[in-house]
């Protein structure tokens, strides 16, 4: 009977070790995985290709929480109808002033441009697409968008709203394509700041407040100045707004911006076909 | 009816249907920063008892951490560092406690998340230069430790219960 007992006892003993060492093995594989793909990002297609198929199955899944979500918002939306309504009649009143006034600034540019006889670096096009849903989470900002490959989008395209930069396209599928978002961990976008110009790196720190680094003049600085899209890299556009200053860390080096915009408070997107090499030829 | 819920298999395909259904609202919904469904997928793992896949569930967890990720655009096997890592540590705890002993597996599981916690803060500082939100960590941390003991009741009421 003991050694009946002893026998079961080493079959659980195997068992949980043959386990504990196929679930160590399954971590350093997954580890490895890690590895390769942040370096060589050779699994962009096959990602791409099976996440059209699996969202099919995940959204199904996931409709009721989806609807209990939507009516939520849709009480708190209710809550929000009156407030925006009297927004809505102010800026009605200010709109025709601030359209005249943009007129008269877009032809005084235009001039400008003329007499400076500056090479243009706008010609290219762009596409409107809702935002199927805002997946950032843990240490990743991302949305999905409801347009891909069959309507002209590419990798590193500049996703923007109406108020200013939101990020650029990093995986293309064939409908759905995923954007990385300002306040990824990953993110990094040159910008400009103030009048002076001041060049930094914008980097996303997985809160609402990304920072810029690797400033040089960070003494021409003060909260309030406005950062906008450097154009250096050849991945963005330049003079894109991105948001204004809002604190100034003269120990680290560092500046926080408070962006124009936020993914979570947007359904579309428009997205721009812009790429540098493309404009030099 | 009675027999089909307390079937074992009809309990491993309920399993693997809670995952499915965390992943998939964790990639089609946003409810805040603090509220993380890829370690609410993780405690559960952690919490449940036993699985009829045996040898094979460690690399069902695997399979489900690829799906995770695509879906959700983590790294290739970001997800199923997290799924196996609460899995070993499950088979960890195992060896010093009961399913039973909701405490000692508290401890464990308490040590474990923090370690899990401080390495991908490690990792982000060391590898994209960015420093986390220490606060943010420890909302994080405790949400985790709050909820563990409801999910610990569900599943040995579902577990044990049914095992009679």
């Amino acid at each position: 009977m003991r050694a009946l007992e002893n026998n079961s006892f080493r079959f659980i003993k195997d068992n949980y070790l043959r386990t504990i060492v196929i679930t160590i093995v399954l971590i350093f594989i997954s580890l490895s995985l890690i590895y390769v793909d942040s370096t060589k990002k050779i699994y962009s297609d096959t990602r791409s290709n099976i996440r059209d198929i699996i969202l099919v199955i995940s959204s199904t899944i996931a409709t009721p929480a989806i609807l209990v979500e939507d009516g939520l918002l849709s009480l708190s939306e209710i809550n929000n109808l009156y407030v925006e309504l009297d927004e809505y009649e102010r800026q009605q009143a200010l709109s025709s002033n601030i359209f005249q006034e943009l007129s008269i600034l877009r032809q005084k540019v235009e001039a400008y441009e003329r007499d400076l006889n500056l090479i243009k670096d706008d010609n290219y096009k762009s596409v409107v697409a809702e935002i199927f849903t805002d997946s950032s989470n843990r240490y990743f900002s991302s949305i999905l968008i409801k347009a891909g490959s069959s309507n002209g989008l590419k990798e590193d395209n500049t996703i923007v709203s109406s108020k200013g930069l939101i990020g650029r396209i990093s995986e293309v599928g064939d409908k759905v394509s995923r954007g990385l978002l300002l306040t990824d961990i990953s993110s990094r976008v040159p910008v400009s700041i103030s009048s002076n110009e001041v060049q930094g790196i914008l980097i996303g720190q997985n809160h609402k407040k990304p920072r810029v680094f690797y400033l040089k003049n960070i003494s021409e600085l003060k909260v309030g100045d406005l950062v906008v899209s450097s154009g250096k890299g050849g991945i963005f556009p330049s003079n894109i707004p991105i948001g204004t200053l809002a604190r100034i860390n003269q120990k680290k080096q560092y500046i926080e911006i408070d962006l124009f915009e936020r993914a979570d408070s947007l359904s579309r997107v428009r997205i721009i076909n812009y790429k540098l090499k493309k404009n030099i030829k | 009816m009675g027999n089909f819920l307390i079937n074992n298999y009809s309990k491993e395909f309920f399993f693997h249907l809670i995952i499915l259904f965390i992943i998939s609202i964790s990639a089609l919904l946003k409810i805040n920063n603090y509220f993380d469904f890829l370690l609410i997928a993780g405690l559960i793992i952690f919490i449940r008892n036993k699985s009829l896949l045996y040898l094979y569930y460690p690399l069902a967890l695997f399979t489900w951490g690829l799906y995770s990720d695509v879906l959700i655009g983590y790294p290739f096997g970001y997800s199923g560092v997290i799924f196996l890592f609460f899995l070993f540590l499950k088979e960890f705890s195992a060896i010093f406690s009961i399913i039973e002993n909701t405490n000692v597996r508290l401890y464990i599981y308490a040590l474990g998340l923090i370690t899990l916690l401080l390495f991908e803060y490690l990792a982000i500082r060391f590898f994209f230069s960015v420093s986390l939100s220490i606060l943010n960590i420890l909302v994080k941390y405790f949400l985790m430790l709050i909820i563990f003991y409801p999910i610990a009741k569900i599943f040995m009421y579902i577990e044990i219960y049914n095992d009679k």
